[in-house]
């Protein structure tokens, strides 16, 4: 986790010196959220799923 | 779209590649001689989507009828460029291209600068007189139709040398430091994708010779992230994607690759 906010924030740093990284980073963003939201989905979904004796 | 009563001789409507694909899906023997056709159809300045559609009318791109003996583009009677008349009579001539050559003649200099008629409509009533059998109304429905369908196809259409053009454009006026930039950004890709979704995969890259599997690991996601970036060529979030997509991609290819050869060699 501490490296994902490490990579977004030198992302959205390296925004002060290209433009185009402003784009970049906010597309990192989306990627990670995407990813975290559908594993959290797929966990929530294992945990109350019926337990076979 | 094309005008209901097109320019003969305007700007083509369809790209070469689309006319090369028509000829070869239609199993033109015309095919072979593509490249002096469009060269053709260039000199003249003549609609190479216009020409394609009589080619059509006339004889289903060269394969049916007369034309599939006499290499005549426009089932002409005579032309300058002929070498020899059947009895009907129709012009014969030894290449495809030379048929072509003088349709583009006929329409060019004796109807449109003689006459002043330079439009598909126009034209039609003397190229395909009702007196010989012909309907010059539904003969320039077709080819404006033809054209058309074509023109719509065109979208879906992905030649492989289009692809190549198109990424060959995206490296267009592009400086080292760009490049680099690109490299930076492919790499930031990689390092989401790793992070995103990572489930104990090593740092350096490591191949699994019995399961031809192999990981890429960080440090080759990442460089693997930065190749991709800078080939692609384009700017901005274009080369980050190609920093997801490419290290995931690569080690499903070097697996399919290394399989292949392993069952060749058994």
């Amino acid at each position: 986790m501490k490296l994902d906010i490490l990579l977004l924030v030198s992302a959205f740093a390296l925004a002060f010196v290209h433009p185009d990284a402003a784009q970049v980073a906010t597309t990192a963003v989306l990627v990670l959220l995407m990813v975290r939201i559908e594993r959290g989905r797929r966990a929530r979904k294992k945990k109350s799923a019926p337990v076979a004796h | 779209m094309i005008d209901d009563n097109p320019l003969i001789f305007a700007p083509h409507s369809i790209t070469a590649a689309t006319f090369r694909r028509v000829l070869r899906s239609a199993r033109s023997p015309a095919f072979v001689e593509t490249d002096a056709l469009l060269a053709a159809l260039d000199d003249w300045g003549a609609d190479r989507a216009i020409a394609l559609a009589f080619f059509a009318k006339e004889s289903s791109f060269g394969t049916r009828g007369v034309a599939v003996r006499t290499r005549n583009w426009g089932n002409l009677r005579r032309g300058r460029r002929m070498i020899a008349q059947t009895p009907h009579p129709f012009a014969v001539y030894a290449r495809w291209t030379d048929g072509l050559n003088d349709w583009c003649e006929l329409l060019k200099e004796h109807y449109c600068k003689r006459r002043g008629l330079c439009r598909l409509r126009q034209i039609l009533p003397r190229y395909a007189p009702s007196s010989d059998g012909n309907n010059p109304e539904r003969y320039a429905d077709f080819v404006v139709a033809l054209v058309r369908r074509w023109q719509r196809e065109r979208s879906n259409e992905m030649d492989i040398i289009e692809i190549f053009r198109l990424l060959a454009a995206g490296h267009n006026g592009l400086t080292a430091v760009d490049y680099v930039w690109n490299a930076v950004f492919g790499a930031i890709g990689a390092a989401t994708a790793y992070l995103a979704d990572n489930e104990g995969e090593v740092i350096l890259p490591r191949y699994d010779a019995e399961q031809h599997s192999v990981e890429l690991g960080a440090l080759g996601r990442v460089l693997v992230g930065a190749g991709a970036g800078t080939l692609v060529g384009y700017s901005g979030y274009v080369p980050f994607i190609a920093g997801v997509v490419a290290p995931t991609l690569l080690p499903a290819l070097i697996d399919k690759i290394a399989g292949f050869v392993e069952r060749r060699r058994k």
